[in-house]
């Protein structure tokens, strides 16, 4: 009899059962697959548990070099270097300093030696027939000078130990009784309390500046207190003729004159009078003022004779160029430099002046008046400072 | 006879004409009319105006180069100083003024006593640091 088709319901339910049976076994192989995975793993963990050693820190990789120690080593000696050049240097500077304090207490001491040398010989001048005030005097000067010397080692003791007083200091020092009793007096009153800056009497704050002979300066002519002019002589009257009609300018190191001066001075000639209009005309007329309206002095040297800074004057020859009638003459002027009250510069001066070398003819009315062609040349100028120059 | 006279005349006529009009030494320099001026203290009516620097002396002559005041009958008081610099800077103020016996004046509170005078149309004022000659300023 031939076995039932596999589509017959009796072999559909044996493949049935055998899917069943695949089923149970692929679990059973799924199981004990992820079992031994599972192991696998535990034996892994184990294994690189016992090999692997994991370090933690924090401090970051190093190159390869000499030990730390070496290092450290190098360093100490580096600093051991340096605090001993230190120590050197400033040993150096410690004894200069010391030198010179030494140096400037022993010149201190010997100040005050001869000033109580003086005062000795003073006290011991006077003692036969001693005046009441003077010795007061004097005793109060001894305890100032004591009380000088006191203070005067107090000052370096904070460098140095205070060398013994010279034997005559305190000769000076071991007076009779009624000298060490003076009242001390201070050798330096105490300062006063800063007062409150008052205005000047104008109502404004005056800075404190002043002229200085030894800086230079420009200044500007002041006509109006300026005169130049010349004496004449003749056979019938001397005359003087003068101006004010003048400009000019000047630039100096007043304690300095030589150092690069300059100066000119212009002179309206037809403004020269004298105080007779005829004689003006004609004296106009001889010097061309229309041709040549100006007079003029431009200096180029000046010679000092004699500089006083502190009183603030000079004199000196003035060495420049003189224009008459347009023809140009060296001459020499001795002149005086003064600032008066006002701080104005005053200039002052004359010579002898032939005019005959600048062309000028003299009158000559039918040889009875007759003028010398040689004049007296002088002036008198003031001068206002110009503001300073910013830089 | 009568030529002595004639010669006398003549001698007397030429001796007046012909004196000498040399300028002496001492006198060459200009003569400062601010210098000839009679001062007398000045009182409060004096003051009231406008007034210019015309001459400035002493140690503010240094440091000054103008100043010029406006005082009032109220007794307001504005100033401009130029100061020398550098560079030449102006300054103003105001304030109040006050007259003294005797002509002490006073330009603000916190300012040295100053010592005023007047002499026709000039001001001077003086203190330690100077002393300043003023005119009434016209403005034409």
């Amino acid at each position: 009899m031939p076995g039932p088709a596999p589509n017959t319901p009796r072999g559909l339910d044996r493949a049935l059962r055998n899917t069943a049976a695949m089923k149970r076994l692929l679990a059973l192989v799924g199981a004990a697959a992820i079992g031994a995975w599972t192991l696998l793993g535990l034996l892994a963990w184990q294994s690189v548990g016992q090999r692997v050693t994991i370090l933690s820190s924090d401090a970051p990789e190093r190159p390869e070099g000499p030990s730390e120690v070496a290092l450290l080593g190098d360093r100490v000696s580096a600093l051991h270097e340096d605090v001993r050049a230190l120590a050197q240097a400033m040993g150096a500077g410690l004894s200069g300093l010391h030198e010179e304090l030494g140096a400037s207490q022993d010149e201190h001491a010997r100040v005050l030696g001869a000033r109580m040398d003086i005062l000795r010989g003073e006290v011991s001048s006077r003692m036969a027939s001693p005046s009441p005030d003077r010795l007061e005097d004097l005793l109060r000067e001894v305890a100032a000078l004591r009380a000088s010397l006191a203070a005067a080692p107090a000052l370096a003791s904070a460098v140095q130990p205070v060398p013994p007083p010279s034997a005559e200091a305190v000769q000076v020092a071991e007076l009779p009784a009624p000298v060490a009793e003076a009242p001390v007096v201070a050798a330096e009153p105490p300062p006063a309390p800063a007062a409150k800056p008052r205005k000047s009497f104008l109502a404004f704050t005056l800075p404190s500046d002043d002229l200085r002979f030894d800086e230079r300066r420009s200044w500007a002519l002041l006509p109006a207190l300026s005169r130049v002019g010349f004496d004449a002589k003749t056979t019938l009257h001397d005359f003087t003729a003068a101006t004010s009609g003048l400009e000019g300018s000047l630039e100096a190191e007043l304690a300095r004159p030589a150092h690069e001066p300059h100066a000119r001075i212009v002179a309206q000639a037809a403004q020269l009078d004298s105080g007779d209009d005829a004689r003006d005309e004609e004296m106009h007329a001889r010097l061309a003022v229309a041709q040549h309206p100006t007079l003029e002095f431009e200096l180029f040297e000046f010679v000092p004779e004699a500089v006083d800074a502190a009183a603030q004057r000079a004199s000196g020859i003035a060495r420049g160029r003189m224009t008459i009638r347009g023809v140009a003459q060296e001459v020499a002027m001795p002149v005086r430099l003064a600032l008066d009250e006002a701080r104005r510069l005053t200039v002052e001066g004359e010579m002898t002046l032939d005019l005959e070398r600048f062309g000028v003819s003299v009158p000559n009315k039918l040889g009875l008046i007759t003028m010398q062609k040689d004049v007296q040349v002088w002036i008198s100028l003031k001068f206002r400072a110009n503001p300073r120059s910013e830089g | 006879m009568k030529l002595a006279p004639l010669l006398a005349l003549t001698f007397l006529a030429l001796s007046t004409s012909c004196a000498s009009t040399v300028v002496a030494v001492q006198d060459r320099a200009v003569r400062d009319e601010l210098e000839t001026l009679e001062w007398r203290p000045a009182q409060a009516a004096d003051l009231v105006g406008h007034w210019r620097v015309k001459r400035i002396g002493g140690p503010a002559a240094a440091v000054l180069l103008d100043v010029s005041y406006w005082m009032d009958d109220s007794g307001r008081f504005s100033g401009a100083a130029l100061f020398a610099g550098p560079p030449p800077t102006y300054e103003v103020l105001s304030g109040e003024w006050s007259l003294a016996e005797g002509g002490a004046l006073q330009l603000g509170a916190d300012a040295e006593p100053a010592v005023a005078e007047v002499a026709g149309a000039y001001l001077r004022i003086r203190g330690t640091e100077g002393a300043l000659v003023l005119e009434r300023a016209v403005i034409e």
